[in-house]
């Protein structure tokens, strides 16, 4: 909880806070995790799909996107390929309930930051955004 | 003697001899007449005679030997008789000497001389002293007789006498040559009357008895003469036919043919050979064979009944017609005289077409030439021979046929016909054909079963393998087979086995199998299984007919096959594992995640100043509810994968979709989806496990209810219909109006884990699959036209269904 005040002193000012963009289509996450990163003082806004996240024009101002994996349509490793073909260097944190290792060894090598299975506790979340902020 | 007699003696004698030759000619041919000549011209010399002379004739036989026909008109019976038959060589007289010594003898007296004793016994009591005989000659100088003169008192002829004597004597010869020769005319004559009355009484004797009708007819073909055989054969005697023709007895459809033939008879022809038929008088017909030679007016013709003959003819023809085979007949040149009935039925060619060369073209174009060459040379050889050909049938059918042919040859060694058969061997063909080809499957099917095959006679302990079985020993085909060579081969730790099999073999006759190794000698190993048939050959022998296979490759294989299976059964076993604990996984970390999320907010709202109570209060709330959503999950997941026996049933597909709606219709409802039902009445009921089918109508309904979840642009309808699916199926289709999916998502809709729901686990659409599978069924999916997606499943009525008896009862496997 040290680092929770640093935190703190963006929490004053949220158009200044780091946007941080939640796309799950499992609804119970959309509900909790933009709570919690409230909490670690973050903006956040959620998206029950890649597409809407990408017709949502909140692509610039996003500095870190944690993304499903398994999602009907655009699943999260398909909206990453996208990203990185449109040149957009947004950190991403993968979240998914399936432990496969090699869709997650696939998308840390597209780049992405973090790669958390689910559940995971709110101190290896902490870290890999902070992770993702210093990137 | 003088001379100048002569002519008055000549003068005085003339009247007598020609009187003697008138009555020679008056006589004729009768001997009497000869003998009155005589007498006449002995009586003219004693007349002429001064002196006192008797005169006799004595002519002699044929080759002058005897006396005979005495003539001495004035001597008296017993002088003739007792002279005649007095052989000349007795020499009894001087006529003895006269015919011996050809010329006159004169006896001037009997007394005189001791030669003339005999001569006195007949002259003395007549009073003869003495005598002369002079020879009567032919014209042609034969002895005739002699005439002799006598006188009663010893002396020598007088010269007037002598003359006299020597004229009659020429008269006398005269008269005995002819009567010699109208003797001999007369005895001609008469043998040559013998000899034609008895020729002429054979001939009709021949004629008479002959059993041949013969006839002689004048050229116009009228009767002359007929023999008894008319009556006897025909009935028909001289009287009836005389003066009337031959036509009028013909039968009516020979009357043209035996016309012909009596033109060409006329017309010079000198012998004629033909057949007719005549009437007899009870006006039955009968057939005559006839032989007939004409001359300048008449025809003589023999005739034989043949009219049996021709029956029997007619018998053959009718046997040669009904054997059940082509019969023919052909010239010494080839060409065709007769054919069968059979022939003619079977080729379906009339006579007028067959005649000549004409039956080539019943033969098969391939087979002619060969034919045509077999039978040239036949022809040229005279040697008998056969040939198989293809025949065609009068329907167009072509068959096989053995042709055979024999020379017919008359006593000299000409051949004057040839008689052939055709006998159908199509089907010896055929079986022969298929024979050979089974042969070959045969040893095809051995070389390529690598099965070889043996007979084993017990009596004999004979041996024989085929080829294969030799390929599989490596043993050089052909070589003798023995149980020593078998040895030689057979594993050693086999050899016992192979020696039990044999006695077992010998023991009984029982079908048995057994399987054993080949050492080859590369060291090899082979693996042979073989299956003996015990039977009873022709004999009644005991035989072994056996398969022997080469079954080390599918050893090798089998044992192959064991190892991957098993493998694989690992690998799946593995594999569903996994699989499930990852579906199980992401079912259960799905909530979990969002309990372990909301328990940290819900901590750090507490643990804030002030502490967020109302945050912290609504993120415990739903801790809690995302708890019961994986409780909800495990209960899912526990009815999916619980192992229930399935329950088949006859089941109304409607009672059971109308269940399912009623259980569902809140849940639908509450989604705003507007639910549309096109049940059919007349659905046939299907087989199946009610609950597992109603588990797939609810995923679907489900399924379409929450693609529709978001639609807010269009009515959420959902439709559900019931209907025959073909003859033997029933369909159920629900059809919605959601998110639809798109093609590449075809595929991927029906494998486990993918969903398009927020809230789905991706199973449902799998496991529907593997139900209706199990259910000989099957479920797919379409696009529609507008927005949305149907899906379809049909499963066999219970009719159909019922022939498939074995309905998968588990569905497990599919996770």
């Amino acid at each position: 909880m040290a680092d929770s005040c640093a935190m703190k002193s963006t929490e004053r000012n949220p158009a200044e806070r780091a946007l941080v963009a939640v796309v799950d289509d499992d609804e119970s996450v959309r509900e909790s995790l933009p709570d919690l990163l409230t909490e670690l003082g973050f903006a956040t806004r959620a998206f029950s799909s890649a597409e809407e996240f990408l017709a949502s024009g909140s692509l610039d101002q996003t500095k870190c996107l944690i993304l499903d994996i398994a999602m009907p349509g655009m699943t999260g490793l398909d909206l990453q390929q996208q990203l990185n073909d449109r040149e957009r260097k947004i950190p991403i944190i993968f979240i998914t309930a399936q432990k496969d290792g090699a869709v997650r060894d696939r998308a840390l090598e597209q780049g992405a930051v973090s790669f958390l299975f689910k559940p995971f506790s709110d101190t290896a979340l902490l870290e890999a955004l902070s992770k993702a902020v210093r990137s | 003697m003088d001379v100048s007699y002569p002519e008055p003696e000549a003068a005085r004698a003339q009247p007598a001899r020609e009187k003697a030759t008138q009555v020679a000619q008056e006589a004729g041919a009768e001997g009497t007449q000869l003998t009155k000549v005589l007498e006449f011209l002995c009586r003219a010399m004693e007349d002429a005679s001064v002196d006192r002379v008797v005169a006799c004739i004595h002519p002699v036989n044929e080759d002058a030997t005897m006396f005979r026909d005495t003539v001495a008109p004035s001597l008296g019976n017993s002088y003739r008789e007792s002279t005649n038959g007095v052989l000349v060589t007795s020499m009894t007289g001087p006529c003895c000497h006269a015919v011996a010594r050809r010329q006159t003898v004169v006896v001037p007296d009997v007394t005189a001389d001791p030669k003339w004793v005999k001569f006195r016994e007949f002259a003395d009591p007549l009073g003869i002293r003495s005598a002369w005989s002079a020879p009567i000659f032919s014209n042609d100088g034969k002895v005739l007789g002699t005439f002799a003169h006598y006188y009663f008192e010893a002396r020598d002829p007088s010269p007037r006498d002598e003359r006299m004597a020597e004229l009659l004597n020429r008269a006398a010869g005269v008269a005995i040559e002819r009567s010699r020769a109208e003797a001999a005319l007369r005895e001609l004559n008469e043998t040559l009357e013998q000899r034609v009355q008895a020729e002429t009484r054979e001939r009709l004797q021949i004629w008479n008895v002959s059993q041949d009708l013969l006839v002689v007819a004048g050229l116009d073909g009228k009767f002359l003469s007929i023999n008894p055989a008319w009556k006897a054969t025909l009935g028909w005697s001289q009287e009836d036919l005389l003066g009337k023709s031959v036509q009028w007895l013909l039968h009516p459809d020979d009357r043209e043919r035996t016309h012909t033939e009596s033109d060409r008879l006329t017309n010079g022809h000198k012998v004629m050979r033909f057949e007719n038929r005549l009437r007899a008088k009870d006006g039955s017909y009968h057939w005559i064979s006839w032989k007939a030679v004409p001359d300048s007016e008449r025809i003589y013709a023999m005739g034989r009944d043949i009219t049996e003959r021709k029956h029997a003819e007619e018998k053959l023809r009718h046997v040669i017609d009904t054997i059940p085979t082509l019969a023919w007949c052909n010239l010494p040149d080839g060409t065709n005289e007769f054919l069968n009935k059979n022939w003619h039925e079977y080729t379906g060619l009339p006579p007028g077409e067959s005649h000549g060369w004409g039956w080539q073209a019943a033969f098969h174009p391939e087979d002619l030439p060969p034919l045509l060459e077999k039978w040239r040379g036949m022809l040229v050889s005279g040697e008998p021979g056969e040939i198989e050909a293809r025949l065609r049938r009068h329907d167009g059918v072509y068959r096989w046929f053995l042709i055979r042919a024999e020379p017919f040859r008359e006593e000299g060694g000409q051949i004057i016909r040839w008689y052939g058969t055709s006998t159908d061997i199509d089907d010896r063909k055929r079986a022969e054909e298929q024979l050979r080809r089974s042969e070959a499957f045969l040893a095809e099917g051995q070389l390529l079963s690598l099965t070889g095959s043996f007979s084993w006679k017990m009596a004999t302990g004979e041996i024989t393998w085929s080829e294969q079985l030799y390929r599989l020993y490596e043993f050089e085909i052909g070589t003798p087979v023995t149980f020593e060579l078998i040895r030689t081969r057979v594993h050693p730790e086999d050899l016992t086995l192979l020696e039990k099999m044999s006695e077992q073999a010998r023991n009984g006759e029982q079908d048995f199998e057994w399987q054993y190794r080949l050492l080859m000698p590369d060291s090899s190993i082979k693996y042979l299984h073989a299956v003996a048939h015990a039977r009873r050959d022709q004999n009644g022998q005991l035989e072994y007919i056996a398969t022997v296979q080469d079954v080390t490759q599918r050893r090798t294989s089998e044992e192959a096959l064991a190892k991957a299976r098993l493998e694989l059964t690992q690998l799946t076993r593995v594999m569903s594992l996994a699989t499930l604990t990852a579906s199980i996984a992401h079912e259960v970390n799905q909530p979990l995640s969002g309990i372990v999320t909301n328990a940290s907010t819900c901590l750090r709202m507490l643990a804030s100043d002030p502490p967020n109570i109302d945050g912290a209060r609504e993120t415990a709330r739903r801790t809690i509810r995302d708890g019961n959503r994986a409780s909800d999950v495990i209960t899912r997941l526990r009815a999916l994968f619980s192992k229930k026996d399935a329950v088949l049933e006859a089941l109304d597909l409607n009672d059971a979709t109308r269940e399912v709606i009623a259980l569902c219709l809140s849940e639908i409802r509450r989604n705003q989806v507007l639910l549309r039902s096109e049940l059919a009445h007349d659905l046939p009921a299907v087989i199946g496990d009610r609950v597992q089918l109603q588990q797939v109508i609810l995923n679907l309904l489900r399924n379409g209810s929450e693609a529709m979840c978001r639609v807010n642009d269009r009515p959420r309808e959902l439709l559900i219909v019931s209907e025959r699916d073909g003859s033997d199926s029933v369909r159920l289709t629900v059809k919605d109006a959601g998110i639809g999916f798109d093609l590449g998502g075809m595929d991927k809709i029906f494998e486990a884990f993918y969903t398009t729901k927020a809230d789905g686990m991706g199973m449902g659409l799998s496991i529907s699959r593997s139900i209706i599978e199990n259910h000989h069924g099957r479920l797919w999916a379409t696009r529609n036209n507008g927005p949305g997606a149907t899906f379809c499943f049909s499963v066999p009525c219970a009719s159909a269904a019922s022939a498939k008896t074995e309905i998968q009862t588990r569905t497990t496997d599919a996770a």
